[in-house]
């Protein structure tokens, strides 16, 4: 495997990049959970900026699906990393490392104000990737996966909440309060 | 992500709050219904036409089509989704039941079902598990709703004729014990959403609109179960007798386990549970395990096609016949020993018996825990015979002893709002109610799983934090009232302030908790093990203060001046015991936060020490800052009113103590585990009474020992590093944290050596 093979892009949109059949593919072989395409839809085309792509020639080798939204009325403007995938032969070899780069940066640029994301507590490999990007675990989520599995849910600041809240003009301690749990993650 | 209603992080859709759920609840089931005067109109060439008209990436979409609605969708003829789905080469039609012939084989069939039950105890859905007997499939097919219908229909066999021996081992012995079987089902998820617990994370309570014999009473089926053991113990039977005795020990446990499971609260006030007896049969079950023949065809994941569901298909999960024994024997001997709670012998012995059970590894049974919350409180009852305001005064009264004319009798008797009892009782009531409630939610919330009680526990402290503001309002209140006396405490002229002190006390240990948890929970890094710890000091050490300023106002004579003094009932008169024992419980609390809060101060120094020497190291971490990660750590902590959530310089300033030499900080690191263990082993000496363990001592002792396992592991880590320093071999040091042979709260760095790398291997000859 030639390592200059290897290009990287946004998704986009359906039309200016083909690939949802394979995406789907490789998602579905490297993930426990299926997903309809009812849910791929729904991340691509509202934010199929913050879907990136890693390609070897014209295979799909990696992925990453985002969305960006505020959370709850007057909560933080929060990105979330919903699904994130690279073929096992490519593995080892910081693809998955860049493609969540790739999509904080972009993040940054529209005005995250924190990431966040489960992850299965045995996937040890993901976790270090986040943590050692600045990620923190904020809670273990027991049994979260159909497959019996606990989560880490795990967050990033991209701002301070005094930063947030200003930025958010109002003066609603939503973001701030204790409350991690009412957030309806229909993720 | 998680996909799917099982995987929906939801709080709400989760949480079960219903007091009596009725049948035909509410399931994920869908049922396409329509008025019989509704026409149909086939659409699908008018959608094809006007999906002419999209292009290729362009999307029609419902803004109330959300993400949930997209997860719990479907797709039919995915493998990975389509429950209905047949590969090719499979087929439809159901294949013939087995009908076993031997008593073996019954045995067999019994013990898969103790599997498959057990692994829905343990999680699993029922269409993962019970339900994918293919003979309770048979059963409950033909949607019985007497007993006489709740039989197997299978087709004429030749092994099988009427009253011979193999037709009563299926239609008689097996059927009973499926009957019963599917009868604990139903009482089990009776018991479950009666109470808190999370649906699908917990427990899945879900029947695919099966109903498990809901209209079949307790006694109809002990009777039918009663009739099988007969049989087998009649001459008609004509089996060796051990098998026998496989047989009538696993029908006769039936009969008891589910009379157990049907038991309500009087009954068991009244002691007339029976935990011993079901735990006697599983002894021989146990023991005549191998007689048993395993079936496995009788069981088949083809039964979830028929199932209405809206969630994928799920693999059958069946655990060892083993483990599901080991689950079902703790389950009979943990719910005999919560019972135990229901001999009242004080509050802060009832709160040290759920929090030593719930912390139990592995963790009791949803099940039980969700029974201990019926037996702490239901129907407006605590404990089946009190109310809840008595035990949480006595709560009170344990650690603060506050005014004896707080709880004066004749306060509730007084109906003149001018009248100071009249105006006391008033805001006793208020605070019963408010703190009552509270309280409850506590007790509640410490039977849930230890994830959840850590993500509970960060909304309690926000309302016990408010709760600690009404009630100093309360108690100002309440002290000009009585007219309390004021008393010097650290040179300032202070009251009491009995109830919010005491509440004060409940948050600052919760917000212990949240951090204890975080450890035992994995949710720290060890780079933020020092952090943590340095937190943990400093709400001990809040504490610690607090109890003395509370041990201050224990003392008798409290009340001596209150307006009421002439009229006051003698039975509100706190006794000479009364006082001793408020002493007694401030003492042995004070202690038990000293001992962690030297734990705690030797783990700071120790981690810290390890970071300066890159033992333990932080990773790079490109994105967000050290102070925004500080941030997301104290979220739970930045709304509390006191203490308060100290800066991000000053923490920083704190827990690294640059001015501190390393070798000087592991000395002193030394000092607190020594102090830490002398606290701990003071502790031990300490009767079940004193230690407020009386309905648990054995869970007590365990964990004293786990700290002091963790006091000596952190010690023995102190001495090495210390050792490597003077020796300059810490270039040698490894360095790996041991969260499985200490305390789950202090994790215990390991420090080895590093093994000498092997020296290089000779290269091949002719290279």
């Amino acid at each position: 495997m030639e390592a200059d093979n290897i290009t990287f892009k946004a998704f986009e949109n359906e039309k200016t990049t083909p690939h949802l059949e394979a995406l789907r593919s490789l998602i579905s072989d490297g993930l426990s959970e299926p997903y309809s395409i009812y849910v791929y839809r729904y991340f691509l085309h509202q934010w199929g900026d913050l879907c990136y792509l890693a390609l070897d020639g014209e295979n799909l080798i990696g992925v990453v699906i985002c969305k960006l939204e505020k959370h709850r009325e007057h909560g933080a403007n929060r990105g979330y990393i919903a699904m994130l995938v690279v073929k096992e032969e490519y593995r080892g070899r910081g693809l998955a490392t860049k493609l969540v780069k790739m999509a904080i940066d972009a993040m940054i640029v529209r005005n995250a104000d924190e990431v966040v994301l489960e992850t299965e507590v045995t996937n040890t490999g993901a976790i270090k990737l986040y943590e050692h990007l600045g990620f923190l675990r904020s809670k273990r989520l027991h049994r979260y996966y159909l497959n019996g599995n606990s989560a880490f849910r795990l967050v990033l600041y991209l701002k301070s909440n005094a930063e947030a809240l200003q930025a958010a003009g109002d003066h609603d301690h939503d973001h701030l309060d204790a409350d991690g749990e009412m957030e309806i993650t229909n993720d | 992500m998680a996909s799917n209603s099982g995987g929906f992080n939801d709080a709400f859709a989760r949480l079960h709050v219903s007091e009596k759920p009725t049948e035909g609840r509410q399931t994920t089931t869908t049922t396409i219904s329509s008025p019989s005067s509704a026409s149909f109109r086939d659409v699908t060439q008018l959608f094809r036409q006007t999906c002419q008209g999209l292009d290729v990436g362009q999307l029609v979409k419902d803004p109330n089509f959300t993400l949930f609605e997209a997860v719990g969708a479907l797709e039919i003829m995915d493998p990975k989704m389509d429950s209905g789905l047949l590969k090719p080469g499979e087929d439809d039609t159901p294949s013939e039941i087995y009908q076993p012939v031997l008593p073996e084989e019954i045995i067999g069939i019994m013990d898969q079902l103790l599997s498959s039950e057990m692994s829905w105890h343990d999680g699993a859905a029922l269409s993962q598990t019970v339900f994918t007997c293919l003979y309770i499939d048979n059963l409950l097919s033909l949607n019985p709703s007497s007993l006489e219908e709740a039989k197997f229909n299978l087709p004429p066999s030749e092994a099988h004729q009427p009253g011979s021996p193999t037709c009563q081992l299926l239609h008689l012995i097996l059927r009973a014990y499926c009957v019963g079987l599917i009868k604990c089902c139903e009482r089990v998820n009776l018991q479950i959403l009666a109470e808190h617990t999370y649906e699908e994370e917990d427990f899945v309570t879900q029947t695919y609109n099966v109903s498990l014999l809901d209209f079949v009473t307790v006694s109809e089926i002990n009777k039918l179960i009663v009739s099988a053991i007969e049989y087998v113990d009649s001459g008609a039977a004509p089996w060796p007798n051990n098998i026998k005795m496989a047989l009538k020990a696993r029908l006769a446990f039936r009969k008891l386990f589910l009379t157990e499971l049907s038991r309500d609260v009087k009954e068991m006030v009244e002691k007339r549970s029976n935990w011993d007896g079901c735990i006697t049969l599983l002894s021989t079950i146990g023991i005549t395990r191998n007689l048993g023949t395993a079936v496995p065809s009788v069981f088949s994941i083809a039964v979830q096609r028929k199932l209405a569901s809206t969630v994928p298909p799920r693999p059958i999960v069946q655990i060892p016949f083993e483990e599901a024994f080991t689950i079902v024997s703790r389950l009979c001997k943990d719910a005999k020993e919560i019972l135990r709670v229901l001999t009242y012998s004080g509050a802060t012995n009832l709160m040290t018996f759920f929090l030593r059970f719930t912390a139990r590894k592995p963790q009791p049974s949803t099940f039980v825990r969700s029974l201990l919350q019926t037996l702490f409180f239901s129907n407006h009852m605590a404990l089946g015979r009190m109310q809840i305001g008595h035990i949480l005064l006595e709560d009170v009264k344990e650690l603060c002893l506050p005014a004896d004319d707080l709880f004066d009798p004749r306060n509730e008797l007084s109906e003149m709002p001018s009248d100071t009892r009249f105006q006391i009782h008033q805001r006793m009531k208020w605070f019963v109610e408010r703190a009552g409630n509270s309280y409850i939610t506590l007790y509640r919330t410490i039977c849930q799983n230890r994830s959840r009680l850590r993500r509970n526990l960060c909304h309690l402290i926000v309302d016990w934090d408010a709760l600690q503001i009404e009630c100093e309002e309360i108690d100002g209140e309440l002290q000009q009232l009585i007219k309390e006396e004021p008393v010097l405490h650290n040179d300032n002229i202070s009251y009491a302030f009995s109830l919010s002190s005491w509440v004060y006390h409940y948050k600052l240990r919760q917000m212990e908790w949240i951090i204890f948890l975080g450890f035992e929970l994995e949710v720290y890094l060890p780079h933020e093990f020092a952090g943590m710890y340095w937190y943990l000091q400093y709400f001990l050490r809040t504490r610690l203060q607090h109890l003395e300023r509370i041990r201050h106002f224990v003392h008798p004579g409290v009340a001596s001046d209150s307006p009421l003094a002439a009229t006051r009932s003698k039975e509100c008169i706190a006794s000479a015991q009364d006082v001793a024992n408020a002493q007694a419980t401030v003492n042995f609390t004070l202690l038990e936060a000293a001992a962690l809060q030297e734990l705690c101060s030797a783990m700071i120094f120790l981690y810290t020490a390890l970071a300066r020497l890159g033992l333990v190291k932080t990773p790079p971490q490109p994105y967000s800052t050290d102070s925004m990660r500080y941030e997301l750590r104290m979220k739970p902590f930045l709304t509390i009113g006191c203490p308060d959530v100290v800066p991000f310089e000053d923490f920083k300033a704190l827990v690294d103590n640059p001015e501190i030499e390393t070798l000087e900080m592991l000395e002193m690191a030394s000092e607190n585990t020594k102090e830490g263990r002398k606290n701990f082993d003071l502790l031990s000496k300490m009767s079940a009474t004193s230690s407020h363990a009386i309905l648990c001592e054995e869970g007590y002792r365990l964990n004293l020992r786990e700290y002091l396992r963790s006091c000596i592991g952190a010690g023995v880590a102190i001495v090495m590093l210390s050792k490597a320093i003077k020796m300059n071999t810490v270039a040698d040091v490894e360095v790996e944290i041991d969260q499985g042979s200490y305390h789950p709260w202090f994790p215990v760095p390991r420090i080895s050596s590093k093994k000498r790398p092997p020296l290089p291997a000779i290269p091949p000859m002719g290279r």
